[in-house]
């Protein structure tokens, strides 16, 4: 269900920036800009995915003895 | 002490024993473990720091309160603590140059009740930073240095695998006990949320940390878990989590979704370790039963949610003061948590109740008592191909693998152990274990079981360390 698709994103918008800046600091979050930016997009695949899988999940019967 | 030569070589229910029967002392028992120590760290560099002086004063006072009448469980017994876990005067630095010099000021609730039942602390364990798994510590892997140690708590299992500490307590978020306990031959327990305490620890996330023990083999582990759990919880347990008498009874189903092996991206040479393990434990009158579990799939995703939101909320103090002194790495993913929506956390603690509610009805509706499966998806990888990444999907050599077959437990807060069962190209594979909340006791009798029937249990500690050759080439390795 994890396809990286998110290896695209290389920058955060003005209000992520800022909110990294204000853990880090201006410097730091501009030096980890680009590896926050990759994660954090990697972890957004996931949860649209878990989004679309437990919406559909919850509308069926998961689990069950096979044999 | 028939048939060992050194008092380290002791698993803790038998020095236990043998202390209490006056057969060892304490004093005895500690000095032969801090001579193990010195014997195994410029190889094994487990210990972040080490209390001569504090253990054999407590030694000391153990040998004395045997003579007063004192029985308790763990009486004289010395454990290592990793240092993410706070041990009162003891430095506290959660393996980062951010808190050099930090001493912990009061013992963490679990270190608090071992010392209770008579336990020695003899030092702190080495972790990755923070306990996140990120960069490397220098703890070596006994078994090949070439390779992947375990982690986060890593010097928790190494220590116990070299047997330069009989036990020791680590911290798992989303599997760091049980991946070093089957990286290095060991059993790793997370116990249920909340049978042990988690004051006193740095917290990762408070919502899925939980705090566990890794010993030699399976009695130690209940040993262990028996003497650190809350007293308030312990009748919550289907058993007593020590150990006693026969681990016969009737026979008990056990569940298997090897289909989720696949996707997993299982190695064969752990599968087949494993299927071997489940043919023993056929013999032994366990029934198999195979099921169908898609939903475990989207634990890694909503414990991620989580632990890194909440990991931006333990760390924001600390790093606004020093953010600089942070591993990048470590940092890159609180800074990426503090990025995490409320609907998303929202998203994650829904599918965390359904998990919780539909694994309970799948649990009964096929009649076991855990679910089994490899606790990891490959044997340790070479730590200069190991992917140390959270967020994205790199294959069996990275921790995310790792957190995706294991993360279910923490989620959940479900109890989960890995027992040795095997070696696959000469390395420990472990088997995984999971059962309902507070199946703590039968989880730890069904491995106990299987660990009375196979050759594992003897696997450690490991006598022979490699070779000044073998740590030479490392050292010569790119990225060592």
């Amino acid at each position: 269900m994890r396809s990286g698709g998110g290896r695209a994103a290389k920058v955060l918008t003005p209000e992520q920036f800022d909110a990294v800046a204000g853990l880090v600091g201006a410097d730091l979050a501009r030096e980890d800009e680009s590896a926050v930016a990759v994660a954090f997009g990697d972890f957004r695949v996931g949860m649209d995915e878990l989004r679309e899988t437990f919406g559909t999940i919850t509308n069926g019967e998961a689990g069950g003895e096979r044999g | 002490m028939a048939n060992v030569v050194e008092a380290w070589e002791l698993g803790i229910a038998e020095a236990a024993l043998m202390i209490r029967g006056g057969e060892l002392s304490s004093v005895e028992l500690v000095d032969s473990v801090v001579a193990r120590v010195a014997e195994t760290e410029d190889f094994a560099r487990a210990w972040a720091h080490v209390d001569v002086a504090g253990a054999r004063i407590a030694a000391r006072k153990a040998d004395l309160e045997l003579k007063c009448g004192s029985r308790l469980s763990l009486l004289g017994i010395p454990l290592g603590v990793k240092d993410v876990i706070d041990v009162s005067g003891m430095p506290a630095e959660g393996g980062s140059a951010a808190l050099r010099g930090r001493i912990a000021t009061k013992d963490a609730g679990a270190v608090r009740r071992l010392r209770q039942n008579g336990a020695i602390i003899l030092g702190k364990l080495e972790t990755h930073e923070f306990a996140f798994g990120q960069g490397t510590p220098p703890t070596r892997n006994p078994w090949d240095p070439r390779r992947y140690a375990g982690g986060s708590s890593v010097g928790s299992g190494v220590a116990v695998a070299v047997g330069s500490v009989p036990g020791a307590l680590g911290t798992d978020t989303g599997g760091s006990v049980r991946n070093p306990a089957c990286v290095n031959g060991l059993v790793g327990l997370k116990p249920t949320l909340s049978l042990v305490s988690g004051s006193g620890v740095l917290n990762v996330s408070h919502t899925l940390d939980h705090i566990g023990p890794l010993a030699r083999n399976v009695e130690d582990c209940a040993a262990l878990l028996g003497g650190m759990a809350e007293e308030s919880a312990l009748p919550r347990l289907r058993g007593p989590a020590a150990l006693g008498g026969s681990s016969g009874g009737p026979p008990v189903r056990l569940g298997v979704d090897r289909a989720m092996w696949k996707t997993w991206g299982v190695t064969q040479g752990v599968i087949d370790v494993v299927e071997r393990a489940l043919d023993r434990l056929a013999a032994l009158g366990f029934h198999i039963v195979e099921l169908s579990l898609p939903e475990l799939e989207m634990a890694l995703p909503a414990s991620l949610a989580i632990s890194l939101s909440e990991s931006a909320h333990h760390h924001r103090r600390m790093l606004r003061e020093n953010p600089s002194r942070y591993l990048s790495g470590t940092r890159v993913m609180i800074e990426t948590g503090a990025l995490i929506t409320t609907a998303d956390v929202d998203l994650a603690h829904a599918v965390r109740d359904y998990l919780r509610s539909s694994l309970e009805r799948s649990f009964q509706r096929a009649g076991i008592e855990a679910l089994l499966s490899p606790t990891l998806p490959a044997i340790a990888p070479m730590a200069a191909a190991m992917s140390h990444e959270l967020t994205a999907d790199t294959g069996e050599n990275s921790l995310s693998a790792a957190l995706r077959m294991l993360s279910t437990a923490n989620l959940t807060g479900m109890p989960a152990l890995s027992v040795p069962c095997g070696l696959s190209a000469g390395q420990p594979v472990g088997l995984h274990l999971m059962g309902l909340a507070f199946s703590d006791a039968t989880i730890l009798h069904i491995a106990r079981s299987y660990e009375e029937a196979s050759p594992w249990r003897d696997m450690v500690p490991l006598h022979q360390l490699p070779s000044r050759d073998q740590q030479v080439s490392r050292a010569a390795e790119p990225g060592s």
